[in-house]
């Protein structure tokens, strides 16, 4: 009866796995910018030595340590944008542990913000951006997806140096809560 | 039941053999190129790097004896036909795509991109290495080789640079293929 479970269970990860997976399609694709930052990455950030006594690298350092992912997909062609619009609705509507955190709409732009539970209501286990619309002059689709421990109060700034479009929006979220 | 114990058995056991048949090295597929005159090839000892009458600290000089070499390998494109520059591209990505290339970064825009990967543990890299790809240019892998090497060592080496220890000229060697990759990496930004 173990060994069933255990099987079963290592059937099953796969699965879940191809649900983190959802937005990989878009790396390769053409006319997509894309920037993928890994746990590796964030391992090796933190194995350096930075700094420490400075707190605003350190609570930057806290931040990242605990990160898993950071995707950022963004196009400007109109047939890569619908696709990346069904990804993001499909990904959305069949996963229920995601709900919808927040919903922006400024500008010509159209943000929403989706997040999955995390171990408290301050911080979420994953973190994703959906905007569409206007920006700089041209119509784009942007997708960023976070997943790790990630602190909602802390995350804005993290956006906010890597130039994600509409981390201000995220920014307001801080305010709020 | 003991059927299907030895049958997931021996379907494990081929899996993996099949797999480690499959397996071409990075090491393997450049050493395999270094003949082929489409690819363009530098090799640089990182001894050569320093100055003569630079003063290390013992400290500084043992994180240096941690890097071995710097090899570029670039494949130019120069208008011929894509159809083998494809190939290579695509057995390169193949190569890095297995499990032991861990990934750091990852970019891309339209027809670049640049992949930052290492071998190794986080704080002991035996190699870094940087693939760069450019559909108008060709592609290139930057490959940093060393054994075991810190980063957090390595930081502090860098800045040993501004002090002009470290002999920058001996660079300019590899000035075509590093312009062709800086391109790529400045239009990330």
């Amino acid at each position: 009866m173990k060994k069933s479970l255990i099987l079963i269970a290592l059937l099953a990860v796969p699965f879940f796995a191809s649900a983190q997976k959802a937005f990989d399609m878009f790396e390769d694709e053409k006319d997509v910018t894309s920037f993928v930052a890994t746990k590796n990455m964030f391992k090796l950030l933190s194995k350096m030595d930075f700094d420490s006594n400075d707190p605003e690298v350190k609570e930057y350092l806290d931040l990242i340590n605990n990160l898993d992912n950071i995707k950022i997909f963004t196009t400007e062609n109109v047939s890569v944008a619908s696709k990346m619009n069904d990804a993001v609705s499909k990904y959305t509507s069949g996963n229920s542990s995601l709900s919808e955190l927040m919903r922006v709409k400024d500008d010509g732009k159209n943000i929403k913000f989706y997040s999955k539970e995390g171990k408290n209501e301050n911080h979420v286990s994953e973190l994703l951006m959906h905007l569409t619309g206007n920006l700089d002059g041209k119509e784009r689709t942007v997708i960023m997806s976070i997943t790790g421990d990630i602190d909602l109060k802390k995350v804005s700034k993290l956006t906010k140096d890597l130039n994600v479009p509409g981390s201000d929006a995220l920014k307001n979220l801080d305010d709020k809560k | 039941m003991t059927l299907a114990k030895y049958l997931i058995g021996i379907t494990l056991a081929s899996l993996a053999l099949f797999s480690c048949d499959n397996s071409e090295s990075l090491q393997q597929y450049l050493v395999d190129k270094q003949d082929d005159d489409k690819f363009l090839k530098v090799d640089l000892a990182t001894s050569l790097l320093q100055n003569e009458n630079s003063d290390f600290t013992q400290e500084e000089k043992d994180i240096l004896a941690t890097v071995k070499k710097i090899n570029v390998v670039a494949y130019p494109l120069k208008g011929e036909s894509t159809t083998d520059y494809q190939t290579e591209k695509d057995k390169v990505k193949s190569i890095l795509a297995e499990e032991k290339y861990k990934t750091l970064l990852k970019m891309g825009s339209n027809n670049r991109g640049a992949t930052l990967k290492y071998t190794g543990e986080e704080d002991a890299i035996d190699e870094l290495i940087v693939f760069a790809s450019d559909e108008e240019r060709g592609f290139a892998v930057f490959r940093l080789i060393g054994d075991k090497m810190r980063p957090d060592k390595m930081m502090k080496l860098m800045n040993s640079i501004d002090n002009g220890d470290i002999n920058i000229d001996q660079l300019s060697g590899i000035g075509v293929i590093l312009s062709m990759g800086t391109d790529s990496s400045a239009a990330k930004k």
